[in-house]
């Protein structure tokens, strides 16, 4: 018998709902900016937020148009419910671009982008293409700060800050 | 829909092969992999590369691929399927045939197959196709490719066309190959698959 489980055969699903609902709390205790290829951006979820729990299937469906104060948002976070979709608006000052985060595969399902600017037809390619680019670079800023974050002993300072902020709620 | 305009969800697909090519050498595979060139009406599935904007482009050879450092085209895949109960009438018509133009009894197990094989490729030359489009952006210097649509017909046909056309294998994005491309340092990988489940 092996003395040991083989790392690689772990189901770590697990992390992909750990990394949406990261993002969420991020927001929360006002973390939400990030810098891609030298351009200032921040996040902000939307509209629609699903939690679930791992152990009961249980699943909440929130639709929301003020985040914020939406009591059934942090009614869910305390019930230590997981996110397992996310809807973000992601913006900087010239742009907003629409996001849907899902898991169990972790993927980005919908991308919503401005109206191109351009006329010509290969301007308009390269714009739009541009737009695509910006939200995997997002999408992977964000999964490098939470591999980062999650090995190591900050992980836990993050959660306890989270805590302390739905204390306060 | 897609790049030129509406949605602009795409998924994210990686390989790991050093491979490069010229925007020549990559204009001659799309074109060597075209559909029209591939294209057999009693095949129920046919694929290949077609340019982004087809079928205002029809071919390769007057349309552009090369947009800002990443490769654009699309993949077309038609699609044929048959109704089972209508092919299994028209195939007891064809065996009352056969049977009668033969003057025979009863029809062997290589009789029906042949007749079985004759019928199908009948059909799926005369059924219309389901068609769709997916578009390809190649990011060859980051090893990723793009697509519009990953469900499984379109994912095993666009593997397939980079695999023969350009000795590449494609495989799905996740959370750990992301960050297996994005954080260098080998040890945070193999710390992230060993954590335990967080108590929110």
């Amino acid at each position: 018998m092996a003395l040991f489980a083989d790392i690689s055969k772990r189901d770590i699903s697990f992390l992909e709902s750990e990394f949406l609902t990261y993002l969420l709390m991020r927001f929360f205790i006002g973390d939400n900016s990030v810098n891609i290829n030298g351009s200032d951006f921040f996040y902000i979820p939307v509209k629609n937020i699903v939690f679930s729990n791992e152990n009961t299937g249980e699943k909440v469906s929130i639709e929301t148009e003020t985040i914020d104060t939406c009591k059934e948002l942090y009614t869910a976070l305390k019930n230590a419910k997981s996110v397992s979709l996310l809807q973000l608006q992601l913006k900087n000052e010239t742009m907003s671009i629409d996001i849907c985060l899902k898991n169990a595969p972790l993927r980005i399902t919908k991308v919503g982008a401005p109206k191109s600017i351009a006329e010509d037809y290969v301007d308009k390619i390269i714009e739009r293409k541009l737009y695509v680019r910006t939200v995997f670079d997002f999408y992977d800023i964000m999964i490098k700060d939470f591999v980062n974050i999650r090995i190591s002993n900050e992980w836990f300072d993050f959660l306890k800050n989270f805590k302390n902020f739905l204390k306060t709620v | 829909m897609g790049l030129y305009s509406g949605s602009l969800t795409f998924f994210r697909l990686f390989y790991d092969e050093n491979i490069t090519y010229s925007l020549s050498e990559i204009s001659e595979n799309l074109l060597e992999y075209s559909f029209d060139r591939f294209y057999d009406s009693s095949r129920p599935v046919n694929y290949g590369f077609v340019p982004l904007n087809y079928p205002d482009y029809a071919d390769f050879t007057s349309s552009e691929i090369f947009f800002d450092n990443a490769y654009v085209f699309s993949v077309r895949i038609d699609e044929k399927k048959i109704n089972k109960k209508y092919f299994d009438i028209k195939f007891q018509e064809m065996k009352k045939e056969f049977l009668e133009q033969n003057k025979k009894d009863f029809l062997s197990k290589s009789d029906k197959e042949f007749i079985k094989n004759a019928l199908t490729n009948k059909m799926f030359a005369e059924t219309l196709p389901n068609t769709s489009l997916v578009e390809i952006i190649w990011e060859m210097d980051e090893r990723q490719v793009f697509v519009s649509n990953i469900a499984s017909k379109s994912f095993e046909a666009v593997v397939h066309l980079f695999r023969v056309a350009f000795d590449l294998n494609l495989y799905r994005d996740s959370l750990i190959e992301s960050a297996r491309k994005n954080i260098s340092e080998h040890y945070k990988i193999d710390d992230l698959k060993n954590v335990t489940p967080a108590n929110f």
